[in-house]
């Protein structure tokens, strides 16, 4: 006999080719250079605009094919993993610190610090993100440091707010009542009890956070608002190739295809995280 | 006396398992259970007894990962062999379930009058349902059902919310009413009227109700037959009154002893020496050897079988009492 | 400072909720959970506190614990008034008053090894680690548990272990008073006993006095000296718990221990009607909308405390009239 309910119990397996596109782009962002067949910018115009392996024209040497003045297109997507995971990676890091940090503050503290606190994040989170990223280029001017400094500015808020809500629900149970009657002082409070049980959550936002982070850069970069040559970037790739998507496809949907493969990937690994962090889906 | 009128519900050899080979969790192990028509059931036990798993069980209600094994046959049908319609139909008409927690049973989007008369359509009404709604409501006895009908659940309390859900369960004068722990969130003088409303529901409608609590407190009150649970089994099922008034069982009769009691001018409290076993590290034979007063050397080899016939206990040491 | 004095003491406790309005025009709400209490504990006692949800119980427990600050009254313990300390003697009143509270399962940090919890109430009071541990130690086989314990987390532990532990960590700073909320209202029933039995020992061992609150009328009674009765924020009785459950004054009372003493049939006792709603209680006797006894008087003027016979206060305008309850034996 077998039971029919669908609910409970099937928390999900772990989404392994997610899993795997994941662990093969932070090895790309890591070695970087160690591991591009060419480097990067190593341009052979005798070679430019060699389509794929797998079409008539294309071999092995290049097996992706080459851009515009022969740049090989697989290193330079493993080169843009890199520069595209980095960015993310330092804009979550920063951003994340700083939200939890302020989300802790308001949470915990209430009253007019929640208030004025909460006022702020509600402003950063009404901010038009092309605006923003428009004015502080035109401020500052382009590159990386200033994309990773506009991805911080504009995204600091969401964290703020998911940890002030996990604070304002974690603060209601017991072991943190029993730990203010106590006597533990309220810092102690917010980092020993309450940051480690809004640490789940927090995960999930960071992962999920990393699609959007590629997104939002490849798409700076793209406008040319982001990065610069000779570095190399995905959405640079997107804009370089668009004049020769025509008759040479894959100067173009390769980086296309690459940055919604990434994007998928950190989403299902966050996806799968949240189910399995759920705490109703436990028995 | 002759036993002629088929059980509502019998199951045989009733066994639900979860996890993996290696480590196997049985909350229900080979139970034998009958339910007459229009018979209030009792299934007590502590945590860890399996008694909600059991009361899933009997109603097909269990997550897909359980893998069971052994009958259960609702009206004479094997209810596991059903076809998903007739299943739903079975659902609609015939079964009917109250859980624990009145809060979270009702839709707070929904005005109650709103999830009564969706209820009662699915149950093939028509027309004006909010006089049937609301005559529902007056008969559990709850105060002025009109204003009630267009009320949100948060408007009303657990005691009210919990009546509302069983003029629901009743509303189809179910052949089954399955009650699970349906007065642990209410307040004492709130539980009197929710079981005085259950047993209403069987001379109304001679519906059977099975009820599942660990307040035997409750169950001796209210209910015809009392099952007691431990570790998955089912150590003595027999006549409330026969139970509470010479139980055959030693948890049953540690249980018993354990509530205090408040007429006593010395309240002197009992408890059973040691805590529930887990479920997936059971010891050979009894599960209840290790804290039993009366263990047997047999006691730890193999697993007691039901030893009288109305009043049923599965106990070696049982045998040898009348 | 004898034993008799009393430890704790409760004067015109009140406390008002504010809920936010629905509109600009309407008038806020105001919801009275603790309407002028005052008890009295003495050193080295139990005093039983009961009451169904909404009674307040629990936010008197919340005031002596300084979770929250009333809206008006006094709480004194030792004689000094608990909301006019200064840092250190708020730091001291953190040795001196602890809790056991309901939930076992949400008391106990999950990620934190038995150890750290049983010892953080030392750590914030400024003991080392190894001081803290050391009590802990002796705080385990206390309770009963081994010092193996201490190595392990939450999750390996069973309810009643869980309050166990609970207990030691509360024990840990060498408390005077300790807070009980339902501390078995979540246990199984056979493992109940156990968890009072400890508690009973502690006392007599240490000398400690308790606030119970409970709602197994028969538990109450076997943990307390003095039992008080709360409906709707009011005490609407209090005496010894003896005397109180033998011979219940107050009409609630006798509801309440009618229900508990369970020897009656199904549906002789019933108690009509649902609690009010904070919003609307009842003008003068909050208690009337339910009560058998009923008359014009209570509709217009509220009840107080009067003491009947020697400790036993009731409050209700015909507590000497009202008739015996049919006895069952």
């Amino acid at each position: 006999m077998t039971a029919d309910n669908d609910d409970a119990g099937e928390r999900g397996r772990p989404p392994l080719v997610a899993i795997g596109c994941c662990m093969l782009l932070l090895a790309a962002a890591l070695l970087g250079d160690l591991v591009t067949p060419y480097a990067k910018d190593f341009a052979d115009l005798s070679a430019a605009l060699a389509p794929p392996f797998w079409q008539d024209g294309g071999s092995v040497a290049h097996p992706l094919g080459t851009d515009m003045l022969g740049r090989d297109l697989l290193s330079r997507l493993i080169a843009g993993a890199r520069i595209s995971l980095l960015t993310a990676g330092a804009a979550i890091f920063v951003a994340g610190t700083i939200g939890v940090l302020l989300g802790l503050l308001a949470g915990y503290a209430g009253g007019w610090v929640d208030a004025v606190v909460m006022r702020i994040v509600d402003a950063f989170l009404a901010l038009p993100f092309i605006l923003m990223a428009l004015a502080l280029v035109a401020a500052l001017g382009s590159g990386v440091e200033n994309i990773i400094l506009v991805m911080i500015v504009t995204n600091w808020a969401r964290y703020a707010r998911l940890v002030r809500s996990e604070v304002l629900s974690i603060k209601g149970r017991d072991f943190v009542t029993l730990a203010r009657i106590a006597g533990v002082a309220p810092h102690l409070i917010a980092f020993r009890h309450i940051l480690p049980n809004a640490l789940n959550s927090i995960t999930v936002l960071a992962l999920l956070d990393v699609g959007r982070a590629i997104i939002l850069e490849s798409s700076l970069s793209f406008l040319g608002l982001g990065i610069q040559p000779p570095a190399v970037s995905w959405g640079l790739m997107l804009a370089d190739g668009k004049a020769y998507m025509s008759f040479a496809w894959w100067t173009t949907t390769l980086p296309g295809l690459t940055i919604v493969a990434a994007v998928m990937a950190f989403n299902a690994l966050g996806d799968w995280l949240k189910t399995r962090f759920d705490p109703r889906a436990a028995l | 006396m002759t036993e002629h009128v088929a059980p509502l519900v019998n199951a045989i050899g009733l066994t639900v398992a979860y996890g993996p080979v290696a480590r196997r969790v049985r909350p229900v192990a080979d139970v034998d259970l009958v339910v007459g028509a229009g018979e209030i059931v009792g299934i007590a036990g502590e945590s860890g007894s399996g008694k909600s798993t059991l009361c899933a069980a009997l109603i097909r209600a269990l997550p897909r990962t359980a893998s069971l094994s052994g009958r259960v046959e609702f009206a004479g049908r094997d209810l596991y062999a059903l076809p998903a319609g007739e299943l739903r139909r079975l659902r609609q008409r015939e079964l009917a379930m109250v859980l624990q927690n009145p809060m979270t049973s009702l839709d707070p989007m929904f005005t109650i009058g709103n999830q009564i008369a969706e209820l009662l359509r699915a149950r093939g009404g028509s027309g004006d349902m909010r006089a049937r709604g609301i005559d529902l409501l007056r008969q559990v006895h709850l105060t002025a059902p009109e204003l009630r009908w267009d009320q949100y659940p948060h408007q009303l309390s657990g005691g009210m919310k919990q009546r509302v859900l069983i003029a629901m369960a009743a509303a189809s004068a179910p052949r089954l009413l399955v009650a699970d722990e349906p007065t642990s969130a209410l307040d004492a003088t709130i539980q009197e009227e929710i079981l005085v409303l259950l047993r209403g529901v069987r001379d109304t409608h001679g519906t059977a109700v099975i009820i599942v609590s660990h307040d035997l407190n409750a169950i001796r009150r209210v209910c015809d037959r009392t099952v007691v649970m431990y570790a998955g089994r089912i150590v003595e099922d027999g006549p409330t009154e026969s139970v509470f008034a010479v139980p055959r069982h030693p948890y049953t009769r540690g249980l018993i002893a354990s509530l205090p009691r408040l007429e006593d001018d010395d309240i002197v409290l009992s408890s059973i020496p040691g805590q529930v076993p887990d479920l997936a590290r059971l010891p050979d034979g009894c599960a209840f050897a290790p804290r039993c007063p009366v263990v047997m050397p047999v006691c730890r080899e193999q697993c007691p079988a039901a030893s009288g016939t109305s009043h049923r206990a599965f106990c070696w040491a049982a045998e040898a009492l009348p | 400072m004898t034993g008799a004095d009393p430890l704790i003491s409760v004067t015109k406790l009140r406390r008002e909720f504010t809920l936010p309005r629905h509109s600009l025009f309407a008038p806020p709400h105001r919801v009275v959970a603790v309407d002028d209490i005052s008890f009295s504990i003495p050193s080295g006692s139990t005093f039983g506190l009961v009451g169904e949800s909404g009674s307040g119980k629990t936010t008197v427990a919340r005031l002596l614990l300084k979770l929250d600050r009333p809206t008006s009254g006094e709480i004194a313990i030792d004689g000094v008034s608990l909301f006019a300390q200064d840092r250190a003697q708020e730091r001291a009143y953190r040795r001196t008053v602890q809790a056991v509270l309901q939930d076992p399962y949400g008391a106990l940090s999950q990620r934190m090894r038995i150890a750290s919890i049983v010892g953080e109430p030392l750590r914030a009071q400024g003991a080392s680690r190894a001081e803290a541990l050391a009590v802990a130690v002796r705080m385990m086989e206390a309770v009963g548990l081994g010092a193996e314990a201490l190595r392990k987390y939450p999750h390996q532990f069973s309810g009643g272990q869980r309050q166990r532990i609970a207990v030691a960590r509360a024990l840990s700073v060498d408390p005077k008073v300790l807070i009980l909320d339902e501390p078995v209202s979540a246990l199984d029933v056979s493992v109940r006993a156990q968890i009072l039995g400890l508690l009973r020992e502690m006392q007599q061992r240490l000398g400690l006095t308790y606030l119970f609150i409970g709602h197994d009328l028969a538990i109450v009674k076997y943990m307390s000296t003095m039992v008080g009765v709360m409906y709707f924020g009011r005490m609407v009785e209090v005496g010894p718990a003896a005397a109180l459950f033998r011979r219940p004054r107050h009409p609630y009372t006798r509801k309440l221990v009618a229900a508990a003493t369970g020897r009656q049939k199904l549906g002789e006792v019933r108690l009509t009607g649902e609690m009010p709603s904070p919003l609307a209680p009842p003008s003068g006797c909050h208690f009337r909308t339910r009560c058998a006894f009923a008359a014009e008087r209570c509709t217009v003027e509220a009840p107080v405390l009067r003491e009947l016979e020697s400790g036993h206060s009731v409050a209700c305008h015909f507590a000497a009239e009202l008739p015996e309850p049919a006895r069952t034996t």
